[in-house]
């Protein structure tokens, strides 16, 4: 059974409508990660369905309930999210932050219990954060920074973790760092992972499952292989894209690619049924 | 999740400052138009003093005393949850309209509605704080958006605008008034802590007590208010609604503090600020610190002030000013 779904979802600000009569199911304990331009909707659909921005019609049901009607804090005990550029107060401390992670389970004056401290301790630990525990959170680097949210973020022991470019401003050896503890928190301990992702390489590389958009309507979903092949990501992004192998993971991986020439709204969008991809 | 040494750092402060304010609360005893000598002071307090002294210490000084610590915790109180809420650090009561309000609400009864002397200065705190309320609540409603809720930004953008058409209402009532009715207001306005009797500080103290307590309760959700709005959303905190309640908090606080010292700038502003450098943006460590240094910076500017200029002295908020306006001018600075 799947735990997370949206059901014929529109999502817009005021006028604009973002996001189209999207239907998708967010597949258990796997890694999805969700593709397309800018401006498509796949952050909108990401805050959606965790409740940042409201939706105007349509339903996202997570466990068998609509979100828009549950309570705040059951929905932060079960989805934690690490929006696209957190803000932190300034001098506040790295243990202080990732205890706010804590606060779905807070009763009262919310004194951090005996099982709280565990947890906080596990969180720092497992994102090689424990180091920088009584540190302020402006002093750390960015990549530091990143992983002290992810920290706080699994505080919150939820089981699904969303991530909205978790690997923006990073370098490259840092962004394979944040996406490797994101595997190994899903292989370990099943947690679902949904995330944005610019890099189809590495969407490609980490996600079991793939949600390309376009203009706030999906064009294809599926695994790397049927996602990230020269159709799609000619519709997506408009580019012919050279795609082959990863020698290491043997992941698809697009090597080259040019930008397509011509008015993209002219192109026929039944096309997207006729689309061939290759499968694993 | 907090350095023990840290938590050790703000048990120092607290006492230190505690320390500081019975200091300046027994400097201020004996200073003012009558002279209480100091090595009198125990036997007053005893009851061995003579009628007059008692008089001077029980029934002058020590309600202007109290009071006017309640009203510089409060002001305190209410910036810190402002500076929280809007997340901008020169956020302060007066930017919700609450001196503004309450001033324009104040001319306006004390110019066209002829009320009795005797009623008059107990209906006064009454009006100030409805004033204020009322400022504050259409502040809100203006700034509010359906559909995207309030936005900190918005909050600040029409508070300023209404603080300063208030300005303009207040100096059109005052040009065409009396002369000796005009000192009136404008005095209020410069935060000349009047309300100085025991009735006052009771009829603040519960809304202090009140608002004190509920702030510490809400600590946590201040802390997580200071972080992004999504990120607050993502921990499971209802940001609207705690917005709101805060607010409301806020408002209740400094009015009352308003009601009865009249118009007190940067008090709300500093308080909050100074704490926050000595131990950190975590509500649960900064408020206490906050509170009684609010209380104690405005103990020390009426003290100052009531004794440096004879008879009458200068304004509480004037000298709150004086000390405040370059802590303000040095933050802009820090912060450009």
């Amino acid at each position: 059974m799947v735990r997370l779904y949206t059901d014929s979802l529109h999502v817009g600000y005021g006028e604009r409508s973002i996001v189209k009569d999207l239907t998708i199911e967010i597949p258990d304990q796997k890694i999805t990660t969700i593709i397309g331009s800018n401006g498509c909707g796949k952050s909108t659909l990401l805050k959606a369905m965790t409740r940042i921005i409201p939706h105007q019609s349509g339903g996202i049901v997570l466990d068998g309930k609509m979100i828009a009607k549950e309570d705040t804090k059951i929905l932060a005990k079960k989805m934690a999210i690490l929006p696209q550029t957190p803000e932190s107060t300034a001098g506040l401390t790295v243990g202080e932050l990732v205890s706010y992670g804590r606060y779905p389970y807070h009763k009262g004056f919310g004194r951090l219990t005996q099982s709280d401290l565990d947890v906080i301790h596990w969180a720092l630990d497992v994102t090689g954060t424990t180091a920088f525990k009584y540190q302020p959170l402006d002093a750390l680097s960015g990549g530091q920074r990143q992983r002290v949210w992810i920290a706080m973020a699994l505080a919150q022991e939820t089981e699904m973790i969303f991530l909205d470019e978790p690997t923006t401003y990073l370098d490259m050896a840092h962004q394979l760092e944040v996406l490797e503890l994101l595997q190994q928190l899903n292989r370990e301990q099943g947690r679902t992972i949904v995330m944005v992702l610019h890099d189809l390489n590495q969407a490609a590389r980490f996600a079991d499952y793939i949600i390309a958009l376009k203009d706030g309507q999906i064009v294809k979903t599926g695994s790397s292989e049927e996602v990230i092949c020269h159709e799609v990501l000619k519709d997506v992004f408009q580019i012919d894209a050279e795609i082959s192998r990863d020698p290491r993971t043997n992941k698809p991986i697009c090597i080259t690619y040019n930008l397509l020439k011509g008015d993209p709204n002219e192109k026929n969008h039944d096309f997207r049924s006729s689309l061939v991809c290759a499968h694993a | 999740m907090i350095h023990p040494k840290i938590i050790r750092r703000q048990q120092v402060i607290l006492f230190a400052l505690v320390g500081l304010i019975l200091v300046t609360v027994l400097i201020g005893m004996g200073m003012g138009n009558a002279s209480v000598s100091y090595n009198r002071l125990l036997p007053i307090l005893f009851g061995q003093g003579t009628f007059k002294e008692e008089f001077v210490l029980f029934s002058i000084r020590l309600p202007r005393i109290a009071i006017t610590f309640l009203a510089g915790m409060a002001l305190a109180v209410s910036g810190a949850i402002l500076q929280a809420v809007t997340r901008n650090d020169l956020a302060e009561p007066g930017m919700i309209g609450i001196n503004s309000g309450a001033g324009v609400a104040i001319a306006i009864f004390f110019l066209f509605f002829p009320l009795d002397a005797g009623s008059f200065i107990y209906l006064l705190p009454v009006i100030a704080f409805f004033g204020s309320l009322l400022t504050a609540c259409l502040i809100y409603l203006f700034s509010y958006k359906k559909g995207v809720g309030l936005q900190p930004v918005q909050l600040i953008l029409t508070g300023v605008g209404f603080t300063m058409a208030l300005s303009g209402v207040m100096v059109v009532l005052i040009s065409s008034a009396e002369r000796r009715k005009v000192d009136f207001i404008v005095k209020w306005l410069s935060g000349n802590i009047w309300g100085n009797d025991w009735s006052f500080v009771l009829a603040i103290l519960p809304w202090l007590v009140i608002t004190i307590f509920f702030t510490l309760y809400k600590s946590n959700r201040l802390n997580l208010l200071g972080l992004s709005e999504p990120v607050a959303i993502g921990v499971g905190l209802s940001v609207q609604r705690e917005r709101f309640i805060l607010l409301l908090t806020a408002v209740a606080s400094a009015a009352a503090a308003v009601s009865v010292t009249g118009g007190i700038a940067f008090i709300g502003l500093l308080a909050p600020h100074l704490a926050k450098a000595l131990i950190g943006p975590r509500a649960q460590l900064f408020l206490p610190i906050a509170i009684l240094t609010g209380g104690w910076l405005l103990l020390i500017a009426d003290t100052i002030g009531r004794n440096l200029v004879d008879p009458e002295g200068i304004p509480a908020g004037i000298m709150a000013a004086l000390i405040g306006a370059p802590y303000f001018i040095y933050l802009l600075i820090k912060k450009v």
